[in-house]
């Protein structure tokens, strides 16, 4: 019994350093194709974005489709960091800082948008999300002095595959934790029924605002890491097109589940790559895929459910007591 | 008086759906709201709550008013409630349902919930082993991990209550906890709400069609009817006060009992 719950206690532990260590191998001893590699990068970048979108939409319930908006802000404020302000020599060493200024910058947007979309849901939050993701795009495109419609380049390829598995470790560690703890519960309460969960005492507000920022944060991480391995961005990378595919990653893997977030990322970036001989015509996939899954699988792949070893070590124990002890009265429990 | 309403008044558009309404709920009693259907008696909850606010009165809890505030500040002050339609959290677990309503007795706060400090794990054990212990007066323990649409209603009803009570209320405001029950049930409910009551020091405000349990558990009971209160005294006054069979029976109902 003592062991067992050892290996439930550090199989994740463990599993995440190995990951680790296959990471900073991968590029130090070229172990695969640097375009399977790359593959793996977008895949990581991916899945931040989809966890982060996920948090709001599915784990809260609401509608945000501007994703990349906040992407965009942090791609951009991470590249003007490394650009014109952390020297050049330095670059590697502060780049995560420029990450977290970028997310941070991402994370001040979402406030300003949280506070007065309060009262919006469903189609209104969408509308306002929308209504950002443009708003963003054209904010860009008229700055002359980070190039405009132009673009921005000059950044370092400081983007490298264990940089890409660290943030996509913390992205997933930081957003697991708050789903499985006293302010995260509230996220979940508000999904299932926002009155209800202001008349139990969930500050729904301050609920809304901290996810609303979260997902923003690591969005806005995403798009930093994003910019420093295409070392160009342009405006047009964050449009709506770009959120749309997020969504598809969203509701493709799960709504409301950490593990969906993997796997859709995973499936959809593989399938984006794999088609890529189908020319402009791929890009139809998207918008096909989000209309098919709403119509047969609205739920996606995971739908609210959750993979064992994404739930955290504390927390399954006690389920498991509880289960045991209800199997002890009333028969065996399933799962 | 530990809930005092004074000359509260709401109007929906033309609709004036609570009309100088005056409340007094005495700490420790088990009071009555009663009325036809469409008296007004769940938008009286929602005042208080906070779901609504009033176009004039005041609300005044342990002296203090309650006007104004967010519902989730009422939950704090000590008020908590269940819903005439059942309003549960239908996809979460029966424990997560409990559990979600110490969110403002959790006592830690962002940052540690980040780095899941072990204040945070300690927190977690307490809380939820404090929501257990209310499962099991509930005799709902044993189905903590089922989602809570599984349950039966009669559970469902019980579950809204066991998630009221997390929340350590000073007075619980019950809407309509025996609808939809049969009599056997009902007899059980109204030894529960008695139960609540002793056990956990609760003062109960509660909302019933079913007359006989109202006559037979609460102290004093306030009677709707358009918004106003008609009638207000013991089970023993209400049941002959004129007003109230008028209002519940019509006038010819009246003339002809």
């Amino acid at each position: 019994m003592q062991q067992a719950s050892w290996t439930s206690r550090w199989a994740m532990p463990l599993a995440v350093l190995a990951g680790l260590g296959l990471a900073w191998a991968i590029p130090r001893y070229e172990l695969i194709n640097p375009y399977y590699e790359l593959v793996l990068m977008y895949i990581g970048i991916n899945i931040m974005l989809t966890v982060s979108l996920n948090l709001v939409n599915g784990h809260m319930g609401e509608f945000a489709v501007g994703h990349a908006g906040f992407m965009a802000v942090g791609a951009y404020v991470a590249s003007v960091l490394t650009v014109r302000l952390i020297p050049w020599d330095w670059g590697p060493v502060l780049f995560p800082l420029a990450l977290i200024g970028g997310g941070t910058g991402a994370g001040i947007v979402a406030l300003l948008v949280a506070i007065p979309s309060f009262r919006t849901r469903g189609d209104y939050l969408a509308i306002v999300t929308l209504a950002l993701n443009m708003i963003v795009k054209s904010v860009i495109e008229n700055i002359e002095a980070i190039g405009g419609p132009r673009g921005f380049l000059g950044m370092n390829r400081l983007t490298t595959l264990p940089w890409v598995y660290v943030w996509v470790i913390v992205t997933l560690w930081a957003i697991r934790n708050f789903i499985y703890s006293n302010p995260g519960r509230g996220v979940l309460a508000i999904r299932e029924d926002e009155v209800a969960a202001e008349l139990v005492g969930v500050r729904t507000r301050e609920v809304k605002v901290r996810a609303f920022i979260l997902s923003a944060f690591f969005a806005g991480v995403a798009g930093g890491l994003f910019a420093h391995l295409l070392q160009f961005i342009h405006p047009r990378n964050f449009d709506i097109i770009k959120s749309t595919e997020i969504l598809v990653m969203v509701y493709l893997g799960g709504i409301g589940s950490l593990m969906g977030s993997i796997l859709g990322a995973s499936i959809f970036t593989v399938l984006l790559e794999a088609l890529r001989f189908m020319g402009v015509w791929r890009m139809v996939l998207a918008p096909l895929l989000l209309v098919l899954l709403m119509i047969l699988r609205p739920t996606g792949i995971m739908g609210l459910r959750e993979w064992r070893g994404l739930i955290p070590a504390d927390e399954r124990w006690r389920l498991g007591r509880l289960r045991a002890r209800k199997g002890g009265t009333a028969g065996a429990a399933g799962d | 008086m530990l809930l005092e309403i004074r000359d509260l008044n709401l109007r929906f558009g033309g609709l004036h759906a609570v009309r100088n309404v005056n409340l007094q709920v005495p700490e420790g009693g088990l009071v009555g709201l009663i009325g036809p259907n469409g008296a007004g008696k769940t938008t009286v909850f929602n005042l208080i709550t906070g779901v609504y606010q009033p176009d004039s009165g005041d609300i005044r809890f342990r002296g203090r008013s309650l006007v104004g505030l967010l519902p989730s500040q009422i939950v704090a002050r000590g008020v908590a409630r269940t819903f005439q339609t059942i309003r549960l959290f239908r996809d979460l677990t029966v424990l997560d349902n409990v559990r979600i309503a110490h969110y403002q007795r959790a006592r830690y706060g962002l940052w540690p919930a980040f780095l899941r400090t072990a204040r945070v794990l300690d927190r977690e054990q307490q809380i939820t082993e404090r929501s257990m212990r209310l499962l099991e007066v509930f005799d709902l323990a044993d189905l903590a991990l089922e989602p809570a649409r599984s349950l039966p209603y009669g559970a469902q009803r019980k579950l809204e209550m066991a998630r009221a009570l997390a929340t350590t209320p000073r007075l619980l405001l019950l809407d309509e906890p025996a609808a939809g029950m049969n009599p056997a049930e009902v007899g059980q409910l109204a030894e529960l709400i008695q139960n609540i009551r002793d056990r956990f020091g609760v003062t109960v405000l509660l909302i019933e069609h079913q007359m006989k349990m109202v006559m037979s558990i609460c102290e004093r009971i306030t009677v709707l009817d358009f918004g106003q209160v008609i009638a207000e005294g013991t089970p023993e006054d209400v049941r002959n006060n004129p007003r109230v069979l008028e209002a519940y029976l019509g006038r010819r109902g009246v003339a002809m009992a």
